[in-house]
C-alpha cells in the first residue's frame, strides 16, 4: 500500500534520512521508533508532502506523492504532532472546512464534521476554539480531524506525547479501534509500550537510517537475551565485584546505574551463580527476573546516551 | 462540475470570508476609523485653511487617495497578519495547504479572491457616509472598480509575501509601518505629487497607489493608469504565490 524507496532528506550539509526503504501492508500498522533527532518526523513529514526529499520516491496506491500529489493526499491524512489549528475558528468550524477542503459538499462535511465530533466526545466542546481545549482534548480532535474523510491511511505523529496516563489510554482505544476497522497506519511514538501493543511491525530508526525492522516479538528474540535480571544489592559492589559476575557463563552484559545492576541473560542457567555471587559479595536487597521489552531491544541499538 | 483546483480556491475563500464575516463589525470599525480620522481632522480641519488652484477643495481632492488607502490598509494588514499567524501558529497553514489535497496557488487564488472581496467592503464602508454627508462628491465608478481590484490584488500580493516570509512577530509590525506609513503620506494622498523634486517623484510614480490616486483624480476610465496599476498586480500576484510555495516547502 505504501512504498518507500531510498529516501532521503538533507538540510544544508546534514543528512537528516539516509536511503530509507520500507514498505507497508494494508490494514498494517508500522511503528516508526527512534531517539529525538533520529529522522522520523523528517520521515513522516516526507510521507505526507509537507517535506520536500532529497532523493528517493514514495508511492501510495501506486500514486507517486510528488508527482500525483492530489490523488496520493486522498488517500492518507495525519495527526501532526504540534496542534495546528485555525487560530480563530471555532473546531466544529474548523472541523467543516477541513472537510470541505478534501472535497466533501457542504452538507456532508457539515454532517461529517458532527459525527467526527462524537467519535472524539467533544460534541460539548463544538463552539470553543481548539486553543481553548486540554492537551488530551486536543489530540483527539486532530486524530479526529484525520479521520474525516475516512482515508484508508492514516499517519499518527506522535499522538500521545505529553498526555496524562487517562487520555493516553483513551487515544489507545481509539487507535485500537482504527486497526480493528483495517486502516492502513504509521505511527511515530516515544513509548514503547505503545508500540509494543499498538505495532504489527516496528521500524528502529537512528541517525536517519533503518538499524532494526520486525514485529515487536522478532525484534526481541532478534537479541538474544532469554531474560533481564534486576538487582539492588545491600552493599555497593567493587568493580572487581562486577568483573566478577560478568564472567559468569551465560551473561550477555551488565549494566550498574545507581548501585542497580541490570544482567541481560543468555539462559536462565546462570541465575544460580548471580545469585549465590551476589549475595556472598555485597547481599541482596531487591531481586526481579523479566522477559526483555522493546525498550530494551531499543536501548541495546540506540544506546543510553542522551542525544539532546 | 466545478474543477477540483477552483473548488479547492473556492473552500479557502469560503472559510477566509466566512471568518471574516463573524467578525464584520470589528472589521467595519477598523475600516473606518483611519479614513474617518483622516477626512475630519486633515480633511475638514486642515483642509479648511488650504487653499488649491484649480480644485474644489482640499477635501474632495484627499476623498480618492483615502478610498485606495482603505484597500491598500486593509488588504495589505488583514493578509500579513492572517497569514503570519496561520503559518506560526503551530503549522496550520502548512497542514492546510500541504497535507490536505489542495496546491500552493490554489491556495493563494482563494487568498486573492478574498483580498478582492474585503477591498470592495472597505470602499463601501467608507463611501456609503461619504456620499450621506457629501453629496456633491463624486467618482467614477467604473475607474473605481478596476482600481480597487487592482490594488486589491497587489496589496494582498504584499500581504501574502510578508505573512510566509517574516519569522518574528516584532518585525510583522516593524515590516508592516515601513510599508504603510511611506504609502500613507507620500502616494499623494495629502499633497499633489507634482510638489516633489524630480527625482523623487519618480519613485514615487512608480507605486501602483499613486497612480490609482492620480486616476481616479482625474476622472473618467483612464486606461493607461488602470493599465500599470493591473500589470503591477499580475507581477505581484505571480511574485506572491512563488514565495508561497517556496516558503511552505521546507
Amino acid at each position: 500500500m505504501i512504498l518507500v524507496e531510498d529516501l532521503s532528506k538533507s538540510f544544508s550539509t546534514h543528512k537528516v534520512v539516509d536511503e530509507v526503504s520500507f514498505s507497508v501492508h494494508s490494514g498494517e500498522t508500522l511503528g516508526l521508533l527512534g531517539p529525538n533527532g533520529a529522522g522520523k518526523t523528517t520521515t513522516i513529514r516526507m510521507l505526507t508532502g509537507l517535506v520536500r526529499p532529497s532523493s528517493g520516491t514514495i508511492t501510495v496506491v501506486g500514486y507517486d506523492v510528488l508527482r500525483d500529489p492530489i490523488e496520493a493526499k486522498r488517500l492518507f491524512d495525519i495527526s501532526p504532532q504540534e496542534a495546528s489549528l485555525h487560530p480563530h475558528l471555532s473546531i466544529a468550524e474548523d472541523l467543516y472546512f477541513y472537510a470541505r477542503l478534501r472535497g466533501l459538499s457542504r452538507s456532508d462535511a457539515r454532517l461529517r464534521a458532527r459525527d467526527t465530533l462524537e467519535w472524539a466526545h467533544l460534541q460539548d466542546h463544538a463552539a470553543k476554539n481548539g486553543h481553548q481545549l486540554s492537551g488530551g482534548m486536543q489530540r483527539r480532535l486532530l486524530m479526529a480531524r484525520a479521520l474525516i474523510t475516512d482515508p484508508p491511511i492514516l499517519y499518527l505523529d506522535e499522538p500521545t506525547t505529553g498526555l496524562d496516563p487517562q487520555s493516553r489510554h483513551a487515544l489507545w482505544d481509539y487507535i485500537s479501534e482504527l486497526k480493528e476497522r483495517k486502516k492502513t497506519i504509521i505511527l511515530t511514538t516515544h513509548y514503547m509500550e505503545e508500540a509494543e501493543m499498538l505495532c504489527d511491525r516496528v521500524i528502529i530508526i537512528d541517525h536517519g537510517r533503518i538499524i532494526a525492522e520486525g514485529s515487536p516479538v522478532q525484534l526481541r528474540r532478534g537479541m538474544g537475551i532469554d531474560s533481564i535480571l534486576t538487582l539492588k544489592p545491600r552493599r555497593p559492589l567493587s568493580s572487581a565485584d562486577l568483573l566478577a559476575l560478568r564472567g559468569i557463563s551465560g551473561v550477555m552484559s551488565l549494566h550498574n546505574s545507581n548501585g542497580c545492576l541490570s544482567i541481560h541473560l543468555r539462559d536462565k542457567e546462570a541465575l544460580d551463580e548471580i545469585v549465590v555471587t551476589a549475595s556472598r559479595l555485597a547481599g541482596i536487597d531487591e531481586l526481579n527476573l523479566k522477559e526483555p521489552s522493546l525498550e530494551d531491544v531499543f536501548l541495546q541499538l540506540t544506546g543510553r546516551g542522551l542525544r539532546e | 462540475m466545478i474543477p477540483r483546483a477552483v473548488s479547492a480556491s473556492l473552500v479557502t475563500f469560503e472559510r477566509e470570508i466566512y471568518d471574516y464575516r463573524k467578525n464584520i463589525f470589528y472589521f467595519a470599525l477598523r475600516n473606518l476609523i483611519q479614513p474617518v480620522f483622516f477626512v475630519l481632522v486633515i480633511g475638514v480641519g486642515l483642509g479648511s485653511m488650504v487653499k488649491m488652484p484649480g480644485r474644489e477643495s482640499y477635501l474632495q481632492f484627499m476623498l480618492p487617495g483615502i478610498l485606495m488607502m482603505c484597500v491598500v490598509q486593509v488588504c495589505y494588514q488583514h493578509f500579513s497578519s492572517e497569514i503570519w499567524m496561520s503559518k506560526n501558529n503551530d503549522g496550520y497553514l502548512e497542514l492546510l495547504t500541504m497535507a490536505a489535497p489542495i496546491k500552493p496557488h490554489e491556495a493563494v487564488a482563494g487568498y486573492l479572491l478574498t483580498g478582492i472581496v474585503i477591498a470592495f467592503f472597505a470602499v463601501l464602508c467608507f463611501l456609503l457616509p461619504v456620499w450621506l454627508f457629501l453629496p456633491g462628491f463624486s467618482i467614477s465608478v467604473v475607474a473605481l472598480i478596476l482600481f480597487t481590484v487592482g490594488l486589491a490584488l497587489f496589496f494582498t500580493s504584499a500581504g501574502i509575501i510578508v505573512g510566509v516570509t517574516v519569522r518574528h512577530p516584532h518585525n510583522l509590525t516593524t515590516v508592516s509601518i515601513f510599508i504603510t506609513m511611506p504609502l500613507t503620506y507620500l502616494c499623494g494622498v495629502f499633497i499633489p505629487t507634482e510638489m516633489y523634486p524630480g527625482a523623487a517623484r519618480v519613485l514615487i510614480e512608480i507605486i501602483p497607489l499613486t497612480q490609482a490616486i492620480e486616476g481616479l483624480r482625474n476622472g473618467g476610465v483612464p486606461i493607461f493608469e488602470i493599465a500599470y496599476v493591473w500589470a503591477m498586480a499580475a507581477i505581484a500576484v505571480i511574485f506572491a504565490t512563488r514565495m508561497f510555495e517556496k516558503n511552505m516547502h521546507l
